[in-house]
């Protein structure tokens, strides 16, 4: 007889209750139910898929975008002993591919990168496997008005036909209604879907926009506050230079343990970044958005934005990383005149220039080639990664491939037709995100109370009763906590090895070492 | 890259190569191309404790820094692009070498795979073993490969004491071997290593504590691994549990992928004409492939194609011409009256070089 999900949850994951909301979800999935779940980010969702697998027969897919989660809830999986589970994505050698997949017929959980799924062997492969259900992670990346759109994601509904096409869990923190359609369409959910959507109310998280005269100002208001308010805090930057000097700043000018993180640092030190942030040994990290995914830190005091995200679903998220605990927090958009036109110029750089279309159609050693060599072409040109996959996606979508994924060869007018129209497109584009941008600017210098003016955004209205925790035009004020304040630590390298692997010297030292 | 480390050692890859040599042999040592001419050209002018210390710089970013070099007035273009290093060039050199003498033990030329292999399992057995000592069970592994998380746990299987006693074997072993080291190396190596209740540190912290730039922090860890390897293959008695994580790496000399298939019919006995036949390969291909294995291992039969005297008298006129051109040291030696082809010239010159540097 099959365990019961109580008993599955306190099993595996040691809880004894679920989440208001979880259980009606996983019931769906344990019954094959094709889902669409709409939840906070710190709402739980990943044990919306792993306990239905791991209680179910045969092997759950899991496919994310986000390469370190997936990584990363594998790693804890098997912390807890549940050996089940591998994660599987491009940046593995063949070698460590083999190792990973050695015993798949006794997993329950495979993780894997949507181009991953994509692999004529990978789906060779699990065409034998009995699969239990697909769950789709950040599914908002399958709609061209999501703030992430991948290519790739688009090509899943298409990938889970060749499977016999089993249940699919689509889950998402941040879906308007536009993108819910785009999901539900693209991966060719069942008419019976079930809709589970969530309140992205997070109403202990108070919210804060202040404007400044100019960048010096801001930089002194963003250390008063470091300074003044409780730890840990998350800082968003725009770019990876100024995450690194405000950081060196910050260190400068304040007795705080202060770290920058983006995404041009080398691996291991990333790691040991979110390991530290994790462990209570920063007070602050100064990153770009590339910080945060998969990192649950349940004490986030504050998130403050430093420069303005580029559209409400981004900023949803980032500053969903503070108070999952349920404690008192705060989100804090900092904005000087001229700020918008980071993200502004940002975002035209993710734009190809159209005539990169005509380049790539009319080059002849590409006629034939499969779409990932056009794609490296792409780049070859000149283009960034993100600019080939956009113009090389839209090739795909002109219909400029043949059904083998190989390039046309077109005729002139035909060409020109595919240019002018992309060109078209991405003036459209263009003029969308300006727009997400212009309301993220209208949502700073807003007077009236922001938790309704962002929820809007979702066709929500907020439940928050109490005005003295909602936001500063409620007259909210910021929530008080203690500070945490650790010595900074600088051991010897004799003394870090001490710590490291004699336990005794460490339990026998004064104030002693704790267990997190 | 740009880093003042990287700039520094450009200078003095590019003094070492004189103007035999252009800019593109020095990147090939540093990036560690596997080719018959670039082994050679490591060994030949002694920068093989360079080779494959860079193995992802991009060749544009590689000239950049040379250019870079160039405007400054520290190197100067010479015929057929080759460069040389100018006064300005070497004054700024040594100024670099005396206030940071380059790290004595790094030898990407035997190390520099196997450092890469190494170090996940290094930092994977004390990550745990500070859990296991401390009765933690539950606990992420700080290594994500699969293949090291195996490795480990049978390593652990493996072994006979208690957690602690092994965690306290391993700290004494890693103490004593760091002990050796210069302090930023020691500090470099050990910052980067996690376990209970302690975060690896980033380069760019640790280049803050010690004062250093963080190009020079990887170096200097790197510098720390390759101590230990090469400790571990001279001594390995004296550090058990450090040798056990490092043996198959150490076991296996390191040859292009044609030149250990010579190698192995070399070891069943066949002699030169018969590898060539047997594998249908041009003389000059084996040619190339014995003095590669003539550099890497050590029961490689010199004495069969160079008599001993040869051998010393080829070393002894390089010492004296000043030379590497093999042109001058073949005539130099047929002058004398006595006759060397190329490739006794090559075998001679690519073995016994190891301690002299």
């Amino acid at each position: 007889m099959r365990m019961s999900l109580e008993e599955g949850l306190h099993r595996f994951f040691g809880f004894e209750n679920f989440r208001p909301g979880q259980k009606a979800i996983i019931e769906d999935v344990m019954h094959g139910r094709d889902c669409l779940a709409v939840l906070p980010t710190g709402g739980g969702k990943s044990l919306l898929y792993q306990l239905p697998a791991l209680l179910s027969d045969g092997l759950a897919i899991i496919v994310s975008p986000l390469i370190a989660l997936m990584e990363d809830q594998v790693q804890e999986l098997r912390a807890f002993r549940m050996k089940q589970a591998v994660c599987l994505h491009s940046g593995l050698s063949q070698q460590e591919r083999k190792v990973r997949l050695h015993a798949i017929e006794s997993l329950k959980l495979l993780y894997l990168s949507p181009e991953m799924l994509s692999q004529p062997w990978m789906q060779r492969l699990l065409k034998h496997q009995k699969l239990s259900f697909v769950a789709v992670d950040e599914a908002h990346c399958i709609s061209q008005w999501g703030h992430e759109f991948r290519p790739d994601y688009q090509m899943l509904g298409h990938v889970l036909e060749v499977f016999g096409r089993p249940p699919v869990l689509a889950l998402t923190a941040t879906a308007t209604p536009a993108v819910r359609e785009d999901i539900y369409t693209a991966l060719r959910m069942k008419e019976n879907a079930r809709i589970h959507l969530f309140s992205l109310d997070r109403t202990n998280i108070r919210l804060f926009g202040e404007s400044v005269m100019d960048e010096k100002e801001k930089q002194t208001r963003l250390f008063t506050i470091l300074h003044h308010f409780q730890r840990p805090v998350l800082v968003y930057v725009m770019s990876r230079s100024r995450a690194e000097a405000l950081a060196e700043r910050a260190a400068e000018a304040l007795n705080l343990r202060t770290a920058y993180y983006h995404g041009g640092m080398d691996a291991a030190d990333r790691q040991n970044i979110q390991a530290q942030f994790l462990a209570d040994e920063l007070d602050v990290v100064i990153c770009t958005s590339a910080f945060g995914m998969g990192i649950n830190k349940p004490d986030v005091a504050a998130v403050i934005h430093y420069h303005m995200p580029s559209n409400i679903e981004s900023y949803m998220q980032e500053i969903g990383r503070a108070g999952r605990s349920g404690k008192d927090s705060a989100a804090v958009v900092l904005y000087a005149p001229g700020d918008e036109n980071l993200p502004h110029d940002m975002m035209l750089g993710e734009f190809p220039p159209p005539a990169a279309a005509r380049m790539l159609l009319e080059d002849t050693s590409l006629h034939g080639a499969l779409l990932t060599e056009v794609e490296k072409q792409a780049q070859g040109i000149g283009l960034s990664e993100v600019q080939a996959r956009y113009v090389v996606y839209q090739l795909f979508k002109a219909g400029c491939f043949h059904s083998t994924n190989e390039m046309k060869q077109l005729s002139r007018p035909a060409v020109e037709n595919v240019v002018r129209e992309l060109s078209d497109r991405i003036m459209k584009r263009r003029k969308e995100k300006e727009a997400q941008i212009e309301e993220v600017k209208a949502y700073i210098l807003f007077t009236g109370c922001r938790r309704q003016k962002l929820l809007a955004h979702f066709n929500e209205e907020t439940v928050l009763q109490d005005a003295s925790i909602c936001c500063d035009h409620c007259l909210a004020v910021w929530p008080p906590g203690s500070e945490k304040v650790r010595d900074r630590e600088d051991l010897s390298w004799q003394g870090r090895l001490q710590k490291l692997l004699l336990p005794d010297k460490r339990s026998n030292e004064k104030g002693g070492f704790g267990h997190e | 890259m740009q880093t003042r480390f990287s700039s520094m050692l450009l200078l003095h890859m590019l003094e070492k190569v004189e103007t035999f040599r252009t800019p593109r042999s020095v990147y090939h040592i540093v990036t560690g191309k596997r080719s018959a001419q670039t082994l050679q050209d490591a060994r030949w002018f002694h920068l093989d404790h360079w080779f494959h210390i860079y193995p992802h710089w991009r060749e544009a970013a590689f000239y950049t820094e040379i250019d870079a070099a160039l405007k400054t007035g520290w190197l100067a273009l010479e015929e057929e692009g080759m460069y040389s290093v100018t006064p300005a060039g070497r004054a700024q050199l040594q100024m670099y070498q005396k206030d940071q003498p380059f790290p004595a033990a790094v030898n990407g030329w035997r190390f520099a795979a196997g450092s890469r292999a190494f170090w996940p399992r290094l930092h994977l057995a004390v990550h745990t073993l500070s859990h296991l000592a401390a009765k933690e069970t539950s606990f992420r592994p700080a290594e994500g490969s699969a293949q090291v998380q195996q490795y480990i746990k049978a390593w652990l299987k493996g072994q006979r004491s208690t957690y602690q006693e092994l965690a306290a074997n391993l700290y004494s072993e890693l103490e004593r071997m760091l002990q050796e080291l210069p302090a930023s190396s020691a500090a470099s190596a050990a910052g980067r290593l996690s376990g209970l209740g302690m975060s690896g540190r980033t380069l760019g912290q640790l280049a803050v504590s010690l004062n250093l730039e963080e190009e020079r922090v990887k170096i200097e860890w790197l510098n720390a691994l390759h101590f230990i390897l090469q400790t571990l293959t001279k001594d390995p008695g004296d550090y058990p549990l450090l040798a056990s994580l490092a043996a198959d790496i150490l076991a296996q000399p390191r040859l292009t992928y044609s030149a250990s298939q010579t190698y192995r019919l070399l070891q069943k006995g066949m002699n030169l004409t018969e590898i060539s036949a047997h594998r249908g390969l041009k003389n000059g291909t084996v040619e190339d492939h014995f003095v590669e294995i003539a550099g890497e291992a050590d029961d490689f039969p010199l004495y069969e194609y160079v008599s001993p005297q040869i051998v010393e008298h080829v070393r002894q006129t390089v010492n004296d011409l000043e030379t590497k051109k093999l042109r001058a040291v073949k005539e130099a030696i047929e002058a004398s009256g006595q006759v060397v082809s190329y490739f006794q010239l090559r075998l001679a010159l690519s073995t016994g070089e190891e301690m002299k540097r």
